[in-house]
């Protein structure tokens, strides 16, 4: 998994373009998780043959569809990286668990992981 | 002749009938249909209870129960989950009973709905407003101690602090009061809190220099070992391409090598305020027993927190 994204990751770059925080995250609510044509293909064709062994929650290849999305494609590049070195190992300990179809996967979204950097933008529905 | 057999035959077809009938018949009462919908409600059947509660108010709507009613409705809404249409109800009871028992013990369910639906700044909004009307010490006090305690269930999510803010509001409680909710208690748990272990985030992205340094230090031992064999081995692989002449090679892993190396030193620093947030998640859950719940049996419309909360 780790050496299959390594190598389709250069190329997911090319697919994605900077953007504002703002816009990024107002992009991010509407529409998550984003594909592109890399993405898909990884999913559809890589994935399905490697097997869908991710324990985490969201699955390795949409934590970087959704980091790409929500902070273009340097952090995004960077923070799928560090994902792909902690995907199953110490951050089962840290983390929530929920189960999906029976078997338990450690919840550990991009918000995770964005929050001590990276402040959500306020709507007008939000509280002082 | 005709007509007789056909008049006998509706008579012992029918007559009969209409006579059980009049027997069967049934007239509920308000009291029965209260009485139905209470012991539902006591028996924590709180789906049902909420519709037979309805229903009442529907046949009897001059009856002087319907404030109870009301507020029945909307704790079975609470307490079968359906925290949406509870919180709802609660707003139409604070809004029609401007006065009464129920109306206080609304607002303070309804900042609990909002708590439930993961809402913490709507729960907070509806004790504000409720602190701004009222003039009892007592329920300001008990307002307090509410916001405090959101405060504190609040400061359990990523990127949120607000035990300072859970002290301001146990420290704005009257002595008298003080010592009934033992909020002293409640002050050294969150002193406790605060002053959990902690990592150092830039000191954990220092030592991410060499990488898996970040790692050890947040006591992430498997994350560590794997972030030091991958770049160590992607630093060598990119070595060995361009010592060999494969500049192209050697290119692709390095650029792929940086971002693992610079992943692993943003993973430290966050890394380290995940520990910081665990350490204070463990405490907070070893101090405070934060489940809230009402005395349904007992029919007391009082929040009852765990000790110390």
């Amino acid at each position: 998994m780790v050496l299959t994204l390594s190598v389709i990751f250069p190329l997911l770059m090319a697919g994605f373009s900077p953007a504002t925080a703002q816009d990024q995250f107002q992009a991010q609510a509407q529409a998550l998780p984003h594909k592109n044509y890399f993405m898909e293909f990884y999913q559809d064709h890589i994935s399905v043959a490697d097997g869908d062994r991710c324990t985490m929650v969201p699955s390795c290849s949409q934590y970087a569809a959704q980091a790409f999305k929500k902070h273009g494609w340097v952090m995004g590049w960077i923070m799928s990286c560090d994902r792909l070195v902690r995907c199953g190992r110490d951050e089962v300990n840290i983390s929530p668990s929920r189960y999906i179809n029976g078997k338990p996967h450690t919840l550990d979204p991009v918000d995770a992981n964005d929050f001590w950097w990276f402040n959500k933008p306020k709507t007008k529905m939000d509280p002082k | 002749m005709k007509q007789c057999i056909l008049v006998l035959a509706f008579l012992t077809l029918f007559f009969p009938q209409n006579l059980l009938a009049d027997k069967a018949k049934l007239i509920i009462t308000a009291d029965m249909q209260f009485s139905y919908a209470d012991s539902l409600y006591t028996t924590r059947d709180h789906g049902a209870a909420q519709v037979e509660f309805k229903r009442f108010i529907h046949f009897f709507p001059t009856d002087p129960r319907i404030p109870e009613a009301n507020f029945k409705t909307a704790m079975a809404l609470y307490h079968a989950g359906l925290f949406h249409d509870a919180a709802k109800a609660f707003d139409q009871i604070i809004r029609r009973e401007k006065e009464s028992l129920y109306t206080l013990e609304s607002y303070f369910i309804q900042s609990q709905s909002f708590m439930k639906m993961g809402n913490p700044g709507y729960a907070q909004i509806v004790l504000q407003n409720f602190l701004k009307l009222t003039e009892d010490p007592a329920t300001q006090d008990r307002i307090y101690h509410q916001l405090a305690q959101i405060q504190v269930q609040a400061s359990k999510n990523l990127g949120t602090d607000s035990l300072d803010q859970a002290e301001k509001y146990l420290s704005m409680i009257s002595p008298v009061n003080a010592e009934k909710l033992g909020t002293d208690q409640q002050i050294k748990s969150i002193q406790k809190t605060k002053n959990a272990p902690k990592k150092n985030p830039v000191l954990s992205g220092l030592f991410a220099i060499i990488p898996g340094g970040g790692f050890l230090y947040c006591e992430r031992y498997h994350d560590a070992f794997v972030t030091f064999c991958l770049n160590a081995g992607l630093m060598y692989a990119a070595y060995e391409s361009f010592d060999r002449g494969n500049n192209a090679l050697g290119g692709v892993i390095t650029f792929v090598e940086t971002g693992f190396y610079t992943g692993n030193i943003y993973g430290s620093v966050t890394a380290a305020h995940k520990y910081n947030k665990a350490q204070q998640i463990k405490i907070l859950n070893r101090e405070f027993n934060l489940a809230a719940k009402v005395d349904v049996m007992n029919n007391a419309y009082l929040l009852t927190f765990n000790h110390p909360f």
